[in-house]
């Protein structure tokens, strides 16, 4: 489910049992799956995930975590 | 610095292994082609809330998901989680990259906790959790919400964006500042207090920068470190525990006291070592002598016509090529004497300024060097105070001291005591005017034989001590006379400017 979307990419959280994570997926084609609330590279290109998308990512962190407890 | 840890290239890090190119829905489970040409193969049961309703399901799919829906809901199904489902090793991965998330977050908001320095049961207290919640967090179990990680962090005076910038700076910045620097040092046995008298310049005023101090003045600070203590710059800032290596101690401590801390008394002793190492490398022309081969021998070394005293003492020492350092710092060992690549030092340490107690030292110490420190690079370290009443239960003390009282004495100890003991007809009140007497007939120093009666009278439960003390010789202060003579011995040839300030502090109390 796309619960944000930015400029070149966009935010997804699923219902899932794994441990807390979001998608991040590129226009330019890929998938990075990134843990919550650290933000730390599981799957995908980790020279993708760039100090400013981080940025943005913990901005909105309280939504994220939020949206993942409401899903699962 | 900043280091970027990138991970390695996994299978599963590729967008072929992400990709759906074809999904299937069959009777009971959909059928997933992706780009790499793995196929897989799901029961809905297993991929579907057990509210959903099977029967009526239609299917459609994406590049990274397949959509699963009745006339009442919908279920987004990630390629992640058809992934885990089928492929093991991935799920593996996944379930351990869960696992050590979890334990670094509960690892995290314990540091936090405890920087905040609040208690796990007053935490919950303020957030209204259960204390075993907090604990289940912080030894890393995953079942909690954020809900839950909120109010913890809330209670805290945190949000999670605090939790998630501080893991950053974790992440990246390993913690040198200088309080981290002396809570390390501190467990290696070197105390704030030694290490600003006698390991930093006097002139880095540590007072005033309170804490923030500049990135060169604390690359000086680790330089001296470093110097003393031989550890590399990476050693002193990791993880890893910091070592004093065994040098100093090599053949002996006599007694450990009990309840010292043993990490102090390494530290200081190594440091003493060094410094020692300094002072024979800066009175290299002292050339070491034959040394006595008995008592008589070595009291001949002495003018008949003189009381034997600590400066006159302190001269023949030097005259034999041993140096006598003198260090006024409080506890952790009492004196020491090593024999570095063949040459003898004493390390003399009082804080008492009576000339009969550095002189008792200085017999005590030269009997080590005599009888005990024959061997190339051996050392004595004394951990207890040195005097007549105490180390009596180690052998090598009992004939330190008594190799003490035999010079002091010129062998006739007993019979100077009872000479003493006749003249004061065997009362204590006269004891002072007949110590007075009997010191100048014998030509021995009041002050020593007041000395040695105390301790003999202590024997006996009398307390004699108070007398004693009023009759010792205090000016000059024998510190004062064993640096006069140490800086009468140094060349000044040592180069090395951090060295030279080291072996300044120590003698410039």
């Amino acid at each position: 489910m796309k619960v944000l979307q930015f400029n070149n990419f966009s935010v997804h959280v699923y219902t899932d049992y794994a441990s807390p994570h979001c998608h991040l997926r590129f226009i330019d084609g890929g998938d990075m799956v990134v843990s919550l609330p650290e933000f730390k590279t599981l799957t995908g290109d980790g020279k993708r995930l760039k100090k400013a998308i981080k940025e943005l990512l913990i901005e909105n962190i309280d939504f994220l975590c939020t949206k993942w407890d409401e899903v699962n | 610095m900043r280091l970027i840890n990138y991970r390695k290239m996994n299978n599963w890090d590729k967008n072929t292994y992400q990709r759906i190119e074809q999904a299937l829905l069959l009777k009971d489970s959909i059928e997933v082609l992706f780009e790499n040409g793995d196929e897989a193969k799901v029961s809905l049961k297993s991929i579907l809330p057990i509210s959903f309703d099977e029967g009526q399901v239609e299917m459609d799919f994406n590049s990274y998901e397949v959509i699963l829906k009745n006339t009442e809901s919908s279920a987004i199904i990630p390629w992640s989680k058809i992934r885990v489902l089928t492929d093991i090793e991935y799920s593996r991965y996944m379930v351990g990259q869960a696992e050590q998330q979890a334990k670094e977050i509960g690892k995290k908001i314990k540091g936090l906790r405890e920087r905040k320095g609040i208690k796990s049961n007053e935490l919950a207290d303020r957030s209204g959790l259960t204390a075993q919640t907090i604990s289940r967090i912080e030894r890393g179990h995953t079942d909690v919400s954020f809900g839950t990680l909120k109010k913890m962090l809330a209670a805290m005076g945190l949000t999670l964006k605090e939790l998630a910038d501080y893991q950053l700076e974790e992440q990246h910045l390993p913690d040198m500042s200088f309080n981290h620097l002396l809570r390390r040092l501190s467990k290696a046995g070197i105390d704030s207090k030694f290490l600003l008298n006698k390991l930093i310049p006097k002139r880095i005023d540590l007072d005033n920068l309170k804490g923030d101090l500049p990135p060169l003045l604390l690359n000086e600070i680790i330089s001296y470190i470093k110097t003393v203590y031989n550890w590399s710059s990476e050693l002193i800032w990791s993880d890893d525990d910091l070592y004093i290596d065994d040098n100093a101690s090599k053949l002996a401590f006599y007694k450990k006291p009990i309840n010292s801390n043993l990490y102090q008394i390494k530290a200081y002793s190594h440091y003493a070592y060094y410094i020692s190492k300094l002072v024979l490398q800066s009175t290299g022309s002292l050339e070491k002598q034959d040394y006595p081969e008995d008592t008589d021998q070595f009291r001949k070394l002495f003018k008949k016509t003189k009381i034997i005293d600590f400066e006159s003492c302190l001269s023949i020492v030097w005259d034999l090529g041993i140096c006598v350092m003198p260090l006024r710092d409080k506890g952790l060992f009492h004196g020491a004497s090593w024999n570095i690549d063949g040459r003898h030092i004493i390390i003399l340490k009082q804080t008492s300024n009576s000339q009969a107690k550095w002189l008792f030292d200085l017999l005590h110490e030269l009997y080590h060097v005599f009888a005990h420190l024959d061997e190339l690079n051996t050392s004595v370290i004394e951990t207890e105070e040195i005097g007549p009443a105490a180390n009596q239960s180690a052998v090598e003390e009992a004939e330190a001291n008594s190799f003490a009282h035999t010079v002091l004495f010129d062998g006739s100890t007993e019979d100077i005591v009872n000479k003493c003991l006749s003249l004061a007809n065997y009362k204590i009140e006269n004891l002072k005017t007949a110590v007075n007497k009997v010191s100048k007939e014998e030509n021995i120093g009041e002050d020593v034989l007041a000395n040695y009666l105390a301790y003999r009278l202590s024997l006996q439960n009398e307390n004699w001590w108070s007398t004693a003390n009023s009759l010792q010789i205090t000016y000059p202060d024998p510190y004062d006379i064993a640096i006069k003579y140490l800086k009468d011995n140094l060349e000044n040839n040592i180069n090395n400017p951090i060295e030279a300030n080291l072996l300044a502090m120590a003698i410039n109390n």
